[in-house]
């Protein structure tokens, strides 16, 4: 049975690696031969007891013993030492001399101890000979070249001593053991075939195990580093998805408007703040064109900029890199307008060609009207100084170099810088009130319980003694009232409001002021027979140096006094507004609550007993 | 014959009364008549009717309009546009003072300004 390992001997590794498998199979299987070809030498020497010289026989068993001795020791050794590779190779060559050593011993028998005078004797020797060289072409076909030297060496001279005998019956018995042989070695090879065949299978098979098992671990290591990958995978996807809503967050909670455009400026997102600032929904916003949104004049200055700094309107960008901030009015779904500051930058794909611009609108617009305030205010402010100034410096100059001015003129010139030099005081108590007032956020200090009707007709009886002319008629609840304010700038407003209505009524006129208690607050109201106001004037009327009639130069003021009034007024959590006919009068209405938002509400009887006077 | 009988007038034009005055006091001119306005309206209707030849204007005044509105208006009606328009103006609004001689003043003083600069210059300009 001839496979493809035996064919396979052109393969150096391979014949070694077959001989070595050889080699391990004779040390694994030999010991029990060993034992049972020696209890064959011990029944032979049995046998031929009563034939043969003892000494012979002796002899021949003490040498046969002693090479099977070896054979074992080697045995031992060999399992001792367990050599593995090439060293087994070594191992084989000295099994297969004492293979060949025994073999001639057995040879020896027939030469030696050959049993003339019995037939049988002679038989039965060649019974042991020839059973004993088939039982090795079993035991020792591994080692072919071995077990055919033996197998000669046991044979060839049992043959030989036959035919030496010369007669016919013993020549044909040599003859017969020759023809053994040659059947017995044919044999011992193709058993030598086979087991070289099965041991290559073996080989195959193992071979076969071991890349599979390879593969095995291969494939392993690699689901092992696949599951690994993955996890990392799933890691960076979770970092990703993290930071994603992170910055989804981010955008979603700003207060300003976050807004992409592509480059055909159409919205590709806007953040939901836009709502809060322009009353759009994300919806409706992403439906209209970004310039359409834009007034008139921030429209054509925008279009202008962005075409030239970001590349829109068809020509090339200057740079992609540029970021634009410009501020600029925007209209709100409601039709009012709101100053946005918006920061816009070109994003870019991952080749770096730009496709979309990205951009930031901050709500502006109080910042902007507190600017144009301070603006005007200033403007206002200084054209009220200018005014007792130039009057101030003009008569003084005039007294310094004029000789002829009468003295009762000079009189009237001085009495004018003296009035103008009062009213600048007045420009600036009140400028100082205002800032004091409106420093203090909500009544941060100075808050305690006052008894608002006393202060009330003080102030009253004071107006109305400083006036002479005006008459007040008051209509206020019959238990005192009693709030937690800021005494001085109450005092302050009532003296504002009292003092307008003073200076706004002709002479004799009469001044009601009432106060009633509802739900949650107390309503004041100032009337007077005055000059009255128009709607538009009623509008102005808290904006600071506004007078109702500014050339009505016979009313002295400096413009600040209904400012003061509503600050005083709002700081403390109430409302002011002014209802007035134009040639009617004007009625002055105000509320402040009995609780008073953030003040630390201690019990109400406490501060009454701790305050109350 | 008919110039020297005819007494030239002045109008005074701005909206504190005091500065009327001290503009009056510093002018120091009795042969002059003095009108007075308290706001730019005022002024124009007076300036019609009465065709002074000289107006001391102040620019910013409450009202429909200020002080350029009306000098402008003053020196593109013909009968009124030989009026010599001196404007009161606050110091450094450079641009209130351009705007004032594109409207067609004549010349401009700066509050405060001194009285004797103003009087000798309406003394040069009315002789």
């Amino acid at each position: 049975m001839p496979t493809r390992s035996i064919g396979n001997t052109d393969s150096v590794p391979g014949n070694r690696r077959l001989r070595v498998a050889e080699v391990e199979q004779l040390y694994g299987q030999t010991p029990s031969g060993h034992l049972g070809s020696l209890f064959l030498a011990i029944l032979l020497v049995v046998i031929l007891w009563e034939q043969m010289s003892h000494i012979r026989l002796i002899a021949w068993l003490g040498s046969y013993t002693a090479i099977q001795g070896f054979r074992l020791g080697l045995i031992a050794a060999f399992r001792g030492t367990a050599p593995t590779g090439d060293a087994v190779i070594a191992w084989g060559r000295y099994a297969d001399l004492l293979t060949a050593v025994a073999g001639l011993a057995w040879g020896m028998v027939p030469v030696f101890l050959f049993p003339t005078a019995s037939l049988p004797h002679q038989y039965l020797l060649a019974l042991f000979v020839v059973g004993l060289s088939c039982a090795m072409i079993v035991v020792y076909a591994p080692s072919v070249l071995a077990s055919s030297v033996a197998i000669l060496g046991m044979l060839l001279p049992l043959a030989g001593r036959h035919i030496y005998e010369g007669n016919l019956l013993h020549t044909g018995v040599g003859l017969a053991v020759i023809g053994l042989a040659a059947v017995i070695l044919s044999t011992n090879r193709r058993i030598h075939a086979v087991n070289a065949a099965s041991l290559a299978l073996r080989f195959e098979k193992d071979d076969l195990i071991d890349s599979l098992l390879t593969e095995k671990a291969k494939l392993e290591d690699a689901s092992e580093r696949l599951a690994a990958e993955g996890a990392k995978r799933q890691q960076a996807e979770t970092a990703l998805n993290n930071s994603e809503r992170v910055y989804r967050t981010l955008v979603e909670t700003a207060q300003d408007i976050i807004w992409t455009i592509d480059l055909g400026l159409r919205y590709t997102y806007v953040s939901p703040s836009v709502t809060s600032v322009l009353g759009y929904t994300v919806e409706e916003i992403m439906s209209l064109n970004p310039f359409d949104t834009l007034t008139e004049a921030s429209r054509s200055r925008i279009a202008r900029i962005y075409a030239q700094e970001l590349g829109l309107a068809g020509e090339e960008p200057k740079d992609v890199s540029t970021t634009v901030r410009d501020e600029m009015e925007q209209y709100h779904k409601d039709g009012s307008t709101r100053w946005l500051e918006v920061t816009a930058t070109y994003i870019h794909d991952s080749d770096g060609n730009p496709m979309g611009i990205l951009g930031i609108s901050r709500d502006i617009t109080e910042r902007k009207r507190l600017e144009q305030m301070k603006t005007d205010f200033i403007t206002t402010a200084a054209h009220e100084f200018r005014t007792p100034l130039t009057a101030i410096r003009g008569y003084s100059e005039l007294l310094l170099i004029r000789d002829d001015i009468p003295p009762d003129e000079q009189k009237e010139c001085l009495a004018h810088i003296k009035e103008q030099a009062e009213n600048l005081n007045n420009i600036v108590d009140d400028l100082l009130d205002i800032s004091r007032i409106e420093s203090g956020v909500g009544l941060p200090a100075g808050v305690a319980r006052c008894n608002i009707t006393e202060t009330l007709m003080e102030l009253i009886s004071f107006h109305e003694d400083r006036s002479g002319s005006h008459r007040f008629e008051t209509a206020l609840p019959e238990d005192p009232i009693e709030l937690m304010v800021d005494k001085w700038k109450i005092r302050k407003l009532f003296d504002n409001v009292l003092d307008n209505a003073v200076a706004y009524s002709p002479e004799g006129g009469v001044i009601s002021v009432r106060a009633e208690r509802c739900e949650d607050h107390y309503l004041f109201s100032v009337k007077d027979q005055g000059i009255g106001m128009t709607p538009d004037q009623s509008e102005r009327v808290f904006d600071e140096f506004y007078r109702a009639d500014a050339s009505h130069t016979a009313v002295p003021g400096t413009g600040l006094g209904m400012t003061v009034a509503k600050n005083v007024v709002e700081a403390h959590g109430g409302k002011v507004w002014v209802e007035s006919e134009y040639g009617k009068g004007t009625k002055v209405k105000f509320t402040l609550p009995i609780d008073i938002p953030d003040s630390d509400g201690g019990d109400g009887a406490d501060e009454e007993n701790t305050h109350s006077r | 014959m008919e110039e020297t009988e005819r007494m030239k007038k002045i109008l005074i034009v701005d909206d504190a009364a005091v500065i009327r005055d001290l503009v009056e006091r510093s002018l120091g001119r009795d042969d002059c008549e003095i009108l007075k306005a308290e706001n730019a309206e005022e002024a124009v209707a007076i300036a019609r009717q009465e065709k002074p030849d000289l107006i001391m204007m102040d620019i910013m005044m409450p009202g429909a309009f200020d002080g350029l509105e009306a000098t402008r208006m003053l020196k593109n009606d013909p009968q009124t546009s030989d009026c010599i328009v001196i404007l009161l103006t606050a110091k450094g609004q450079k641009t209130d003072i351009e705007k004032g001689i594109q409207a067609g003043a004549d010349d401009y003083f700066v509050k405060p300004f001194s009285p004797l600069e103003l009087m000798r210059k309406v003394d040069d300009l009315l002789g």
